[in-house]
């Protein structure tokens, strides 16, 4: 049962509510549960604000880091997926489907992997990370960049499909000390790689990377 | 007095609450840390699993280079040849091509062996017909079982008759690598085709108590 309660006495007996002279020693705290001691001395007022205050910044502290490390993950794991899916993706695109899309391959792939990045790659800024490489051995087996050549898309050669140095906002800021917090971006980087599908429709390999 | 005393008790009880407070979060820092890695490892064994089946030379430098870029943070140092660079960098891709040896298989040994135990002492097991490693082959060895480095060539390959011959070749059999429950037909089927499979380890995520850095693995057929 919850009711109004008067500062008790000493001798902790209940005041008579006319009781005279009690008005600057007494205040009345309301919604305390019966028979429990939720009454305060007029010189204690806000110290439970205060000590409130000091155990919930170090406690929002460590919630903050703690959502921003699972952001993270979720963010590369998320552009981890969207790649790889952007790699499936186009090492099987033909020369008919691009024509239908009135696109290329790198465009293709490029859109597949913003499509597949729940949101992240959405922005022109973001867009611009992703990166479709092409790469093939020279008579060493050294690896050679074929992104120039007009048939850099062909197999056997390795289609790479990288997301580089993505710029990955907090979403809450870190509180790491009083002053200032942090709200500086993580670098994420991921890339999935495969070998081109042999085809005898390849599609216009457009401007990789 | 007694609630003079009990200034600063909330502060007190919340200093005691980050004794388990702490832990926890590191320990779920470290947790989530390490499944980031595991997804990494099962990612890295994936895309160098499909590449293997589809006869890509990952005994070639530049072939090496491309799966050390996809391994990314989990720092595959790229090489060139079969055995991979021992205790360099904190993963490793084992790729092994498999095969069973029938009757026929022994008859395409040079010479010909007869079809018995006795002669080809490999009838009726699965073996290794091909092996490369990539990145620090100290770091893990396969659940699979390790042919002999005398026996893999230049390209991984291992010959018809070492393939019949040398019991070391032999998948390991205690590994439950192939489904027992498998139909006798499409086990013979099975038999007659290679079987490519990926493994990728790579160093855990080390924070030691909460995340004493365990070898993540992953195992992929293709």
């Amino acid at each position: 049962m919850r009711e109004n309660c008067w500062l008790p006495a000493e001798d902790g007996a209940r005041p008579a509510e006319n009781r005279a002279g009690t008005a600057g020693r007494y205040r009345l705290v309301r919604g305390v549960r019966s028979g429990q001691s939720g009454l305060r001395r007029v010189g204690q007022r806000g110290a439970e604000i205060l000590e409130f205050t000091f155990t919930v910044i170090p406690l929002l502290a460590l919630v903050t880091v703690l959502v921003d490390v699972g952001w993270g993950i979720f963010a590369k794991a998320t552009l981890q997926w969207a790649a790889h899916q952007g790699l499936r993706y186009g090492i099987t695109v033909t020369g008919t489907q691009a024509a239908k899309a009135n696109s290329d391959l790198t465009t293709m792939v490029k859109s597949f992997v913003q499509s597949e990045s729940l949101g992240l790659l959405s922005s022109s800024s973001a867009a611009a990370c992703i990166h479709v490489n092409f790469y093939g051995l020279d008579s060493t087996g050294a690896l050679v960049n074929v992104d120039s050549s007009g048939t850099g898309n062909y197999s056997p050669n390795l289609m790479q499909v990288s997301v580089d140095k993505y710029q990955l906002p907090a979403l809450i800021p870190r509180i790491y000390n009083f002053a200032v917090a942090d709200t500086a971006p993580t670098t994420i980087s991921v890339a999935a790689a495969d070998e081109v599908e042999p085809s005898n429709d390849p599609p216009p390999m457009g401007p990789a990377p | 007095m007694r609630r003079k005393l009990k200034r600063g008790g909330a502060a007190v009880e919340f200093a005691l609450s980050l004794i388990v407070l702490i832990p926890l979060l590191l320990g779920v820092v470290g947790l989530g840390l390490s499944l980031l890695r595991q997804m990494l490892t099962v990612q890295l064994a994936r895309d160098a699993g499909s590449m293997s089946a589809r006869k890509i030379d990952f005994t070639a430098s530049g072939n090496q280079q491309i799966l050390s870029q996809i391994a990314g943070s989990l720092s595959l140092t790229a090489g060139s040849g079969t055995g991979g660079t021992a205790g360099s960098g904190n993963s490793v891709v084992i790729l092994s091509t498999m095969e069973y040896v029938s009757a026929s298989v022994c008859g395409q040994a040079t010479p010909a062996l007869a079809a018995d135990t006795t002669h080809c002492p490999n009838l009726g097991s699965w073996v290794f017909a091909k092996r490369i490693v990539v990145g620090n082959s100290t770091l893990a060895y396969s659940s699979l079982g390790t042919p002999p480095s005398t026996i893999i060539a230049s390209d991984g390959t291992i010959s018809i008759n070492n393939q019949c011959l040398t019991k070391a070749d032999q998948v390991n059999s205690s590994n439950p690598w192939i489904n027992p429950n498998i139909p006798a037909a499409d086990l013979a089927v099975l038999q007659t085709q290679p079987i490519y499979v990926s493994e990728a380890v790579a160093s855990g995520f080390q924070m030691p108590p909460f995340s004493r850095g365990t070898l993540t693995y992953a195992q992929l057929y293709f």
